[in-house]
């Protein structure tokens, strides 16, 4: 997911606060195809794939209009629709175990390659062979992004994402090429989020919380470094080892309340009854903890906020000692090969002009009354 | 197709909201020659550039490049045209290398193509070449223990430089410099406008440069000179011409 905001903020400088939107149609689109026709997730993923890439290319054309601030709120909003339409539409719908009803939920779809794995390695858990293929897959994914970036192509992009006025005055349609990177980028996004669903085997709408999915993404963006993918791994990696320590401690305390976690817990609990108790309370009034905790012994933490918290805390830490991120955008530099003296006259080969003539898309009108004067 | 004119500006007109900024404007700029635009702070120069350039839009008038309709065209296809410009506070890409900022803009890149990304190799042969002409106009410049710099790096006169640079990898018929040697030092300055004069001479590039100092433009070898003054054309001629013009003498010393 990372990756796919490299494509969109960190070379084209569109900020894109909507990546799962996205993620969400990679999801979705695999497993409904899966549970509504029978068809095999693999081909599903990538229809998916390419219909939220299509999508991407789509979303350009009302919106690529607008100033970066008014853009990111159209990819938020398009989020929180998705993320409604979750909610309300029981088909969209994840979980339809319990409830007796046979809608077509993405709960239940068929994972891929799960029966063949089993029969055939029966001793190994299916886990190994995802995670396994998950990787080969993601790591084909950055061969073809690093090469992406670092392509002339690439270049254009960036030069977009500093001025694109410049760009445009140099020949180039920036709309097309802003239009393309948001197909790519939406289209790993949306691959990013059929490997997703495969893993977590269904979801449900909170799922798609902005707080926990975009707000990570954009964390692991900010910490990676922009235009650098070999960053937003590093970053993504931070983030995900971060996340999965607090939960694994949390997790350890409630199984095992006298291990070493429940040290760390108690120190946490303590700073906060601290901070509670002796502080809010003396200087607001004792309603403040009162009103939600009973006894002063049972004032603790949430620790998922806990969790949100340490994310919090390890981006400060990063933007303030990183400040272009782990690893920084990579200048391009070339080593000069063939050291040849290049006459002025071959430098510069106004040939290549082309003549307004022939230029697809404008001047049809021209075209058109060139074509009238030919017949008169 | 007229090639007499590189540049063919008739009945120019652009206001901001009321305000007329260039107020009915002809000219033409002769093919093959070095046309200056001169005039002072705030008297529509860049507004006609910019104009020209379709980097913003105009109300009326009509542009030929070359004998070609180009009124009221994005900049991009303006470009393609064979018109390239550079901008008044140079606008540089600030976080790539000098390198990166002078191997864009050369025309029909395949690299720079979606389709470039299946032919790598193909796209690799035509980078080297472009490197080789890029590395070649920075030494024209003199700017070569530059190129691993990024752009941020620069001084206000190396920028002007390197924007330069670019403008020439751009393949242009028609150069628009919009103040090239503000900010860059004295004696490099004789050099860049001897560059120049030697870049009309053997590519038969036609440049038009707008300049605010008087001095400049007119010490050294350019063609023909409009003078604008509060959205117009005040008068127009040869350096020597201008330079007993009354009038000319009036908005710039101020009797």
């Amino acid at each position: 997911m990372a990756l796919s905001l490299n494509i969109h903020t960190g070379y084209t400088g569109l900020v894109n606060f909507g990546v799962i939107f996205f993620v969400a149609i990679g999801a979705i689109v695999p497993t409904l195809l899966n549970r509504v026709y029978g068809l095999n997730s693999i081909v599903g993923m990538f229809l998916g794939v390419l219909i939220s890439a299509f999508i991407g290319y789509l979303l350009a054309f009302p919106s690529l209009k607008l100033r970066t601030d008014y853009f990111a709120i159209v990819t938020i909003s398009l989020g929180a629709v998705l993320q409604k339409m979750m909610v309300v539409e029981p088909w969209l719908r994840t979980s339809n175990q319990g409830s007796g009803i046979s809608v077509p939920g993405i709960a239940d779809y068929q994972i891929p390659f799960s029966d063949w794995w089993k029969q055939n390695f029966p001793t190994i858990p299916f886990f190994g062979f995802q995670a396994l293929f998950g990787l080969s897959l993601f790591l084909i994914l950055f061969i073809l992004l690093e090469y992406l970036g670092n392509s002339p192509y690439g270049r254009v992009l960036r030069t977009i994402r500093e001025d694109e006025d410049v760009t445009k005055s140099y020949g180039y349609n920036i709309f097309q090429y802003k239009a393309v990177a948001l197909a790519i980028g939406a289209g790993v996004a949306a691959f990013a989020g059929s490997l997703w669903a495969w893993e977590l085997s269904g979801f449900s709408s909170q799922f798609l919380d902005p707080v926990t999915t975009t707000f990570v993404v954009w964390a692991a963006f900010v910490m990676g470094g922009r235009g650098n993918n070999k960053g937003m791994v590093i970053g993504s990696f931070i983030i995900v080892l971060t996340n999965n320590l607090v939960t694994t401690v949390s997790a350890q305390f409630q199984a095992n309340s006298t291990s070493f976690y429940t040290v760390i817990i108690d120190f946490f609990n303590s700073i906060y009854r601290f901070w509670l108790i002796n502080i809010e309370g003396t200087v607001f009034g004792n309603g403040v903890w009162l009103n939600f905790f009973n006894a002063k012994n049972s004032v603790s933490l949430d620790l998922n906020y806990l969790q949100l918290s340490f994310v919090g805390i390890v981006i400060l830490v990063f933007t303030r000692y990183f400040e272009k991120g782990v690893i920084p955008e990579l200048p391009y530099r070339p080593k000069r090969k063939l050291n040849a003296k290049i006459p002025l006259k071959d430098i510069i080969d106004t040939s290549l002009t082309i003549p307004s003539s022939e230029m697809n898309g404008i001047n049809n009108q021209q075209r058109e009354q060139k074509e009238l004067d030919k017949d008169e | 197709m007229n090639d007499e004119y590189a540049l063919e500006i008739s009945n120019l007109f652009k206001s901001y909201d009321g305000l007329v900024a260039v107020n009915n404007i002809d000219f033409k700029v002769k093919s093959g020659s070095i046309t200056g635009l001169i005039g002072p702070n705030g008297c529509g120069k860049s507004t006609t550039f910019n104009a020209i350039t379709g980097l913003i839009p105009y109300q009326r008038g009509n542009v030929l490049i070359y004998g070609q309709e180009a009124s009221h065209l994005p900049s991009d296809k303006i470009n393609l045209l064979g018109l390239s410009r550079t901008f008044q506070n140079t606008r540089l890409w600030r976080n790539l290398t000098v390198m990166e900022n002078i191997l864009l803009p050369p025309k029909n890149q395949l690299g720079t193509r979606i389709r470039g990304l299946v032919f790598p190799k193909s796209v690799k042969e035509v980078e080297d070449i472009l490197i080789e002409k890029a590395y070649n106009v920075l030494e024209i410049l003199e700017i070569d223990h530059m190129a691993f710099n990024k752009a941020s790096e620069l001084s206000g006169g190396q920028s002007k430089l390197v924007d330069i640079a670019r403008v020439m990898m751009s393949n242009p018929r028609v150069l628009l410099l919009d103040e090239p040697v503000a900010g860059v030092a004295g004696p490099l300055v004789e050099k860049i406008f001897q560059q120049l004069d030697n870049l009309r001479k053997i590519t038969g590039v036609t440049i038009f440069i707008i300049e605010h100092n008087l001095e400049f433009i007119l010490g050294t070898g350019i063609d023909f000179v409009y003078v604008m003054n509060l959205g117009k054309i005040l008068t127009s001629g040869t350096p020597e011409e201008i330079l007993k013009h009354k009038g000319v003498a009036e908005i710039y010393l101020g009797y």
